[in-house]
């Protein structure tokens, strides 16, 4: 049964990649390892399987230094998001303070436009804002560079 | 230190244990990237974004005993995402190793000779038979993790990875022959 005929030497070829992957059944594994044992051939074919497979695994195997680069890339990234929840904090901080100023403003502009007709009021304001805005412009940049120091 | 523990240490805020995550998954994650992807540089950002997502999403992982196989999940994803938006980045013979002086020996050079010639034949293979190829001979996964990872029967795991041995093994046997 396990002789070097022509047939056994089909059978046992066709499965080499089966066996190497351990996925036949005892009896089936035990018959191609006699046949092995007498067969050159396939004890070459085998050989050959085996190789590839190696081959596989040292292929596209990385270099030290690169992945060295890899992991201290990885952990300078991981040292930032304290940075970036600090960034996001101050981003929030500067939207309130924003919001905060547009506030006192509409309170500002109301308060300045008091007893005056409808119209008057919306060109008043409307001057008013517009004479004011580039100083709020200034605080904002102010109050920005303040929550970046902090 | 077993795994588990270096998971659990990473998650109480210990970065130092990220480290060791990194030390032993790094290389094999690298290795299937580069063959999934062409070019040494998207595999090494995908490799990078795969230990970010990793980090930030490590308290979802259930089993900490499948850490690898999950740590693949994301860099299987993430380098499929950078196929669709780059196809021509996908595996192609381009951005082999360059031989070195010391390569220079002729067993060696043969060798390089031998992975050139499997690095394209690789590349001819439909995506699906060579993740499974790497996934086997590289991680060592059984065919059931494979199955479970790719989303496919255990059977479909098998049979693409004899298949891609098969036309391996042919096309570089054929060419081996053709050599003088």
């Amino acid at each position: 049964m396990n002789e070097s005929t022509p047939l056994g030497c089909a059978r046992v070829r066709a499965r080499l990649a089966i066996a190497l992957d351990g996925g036949l059944a005892p009896l089936e594994a035990a018959l191609d390892r006699g046949h092995l044992e007498a067969c050159a051939e396939c004890r070459r074919e085998r050989a050959e399987h085996e190789r590839l497979l190696s081959l596989i695994r040292v292929f596209s195997a990385p270099r030290a230094e690169e992945l060295e680069r890899v992991s201290a890339a990885v952990l300078a990234r991981l040292a930032e998001p304290r940075a970036r929840r600090g960034e996001l904090r101050r981003s929030i901080s500067v939207g309130l303070v924003a919001a905060a100023a547009a506030g006192l403003l509409a309170v500002l502009l109301a308060r300045s436009g008091a007893g005056l007709p409808a119209r008057s009021v919306d060109l008043a304001t409307l001057d008013h804002f517009l004479e004011q805005l580039p100083r709020w412009a200034d605080v904002m940049r102010g109050l920005s560079a303040l929550t970046r120091i902090a | 230190m077993d795994e588990s523990e270096v998971i659990a240490r990473v998650l109480a805020g210990e970065r130092e244990a990220f480290h060791v995550l990194l030390q032993r998954h790094n290389a094999p994650v690298f290795a299937t990237l580069r063959r999934l992807l062409a070019q040494r540089e998207d595999a090494r950002e995908v490799l990078q974004e795969t230990w970010l997502r990793a980090y930030q999403n490590l308290a979802r992982l259930r089993d900490p005993g499948h850490f690898r196989t999950w740590l693949l999940t994301i860099a299987l994803n993430l380098a499929r995402a950078r196929h669709r938006r780059v196809p021509e980045h996908g595996l192609a013979p381009g951005d082999e190793h360059e031989p070195s002086a010391e390569d220079a020996d002729g067993g060696r050079l043969e060798e390089l000779e031998e992975l050139s010639l499997l690095r394209r034949r690789m590349a001819e293979l439909p995506a699906r038979q060579r993740e499974v190829v790497d996934l086997r001979v590289n991680h060592e996964l059984s065919h059931a993790e494979i199955a479970r990872l790719l989303a496919i029967s255990e059977q479909a795991s098998r049979a693409n990875y004899y298949q891609a041995l098969k036309r391996l093994k042919d096309a570089l046997g054929g060419e081996a022959r053709v050599r003088p």
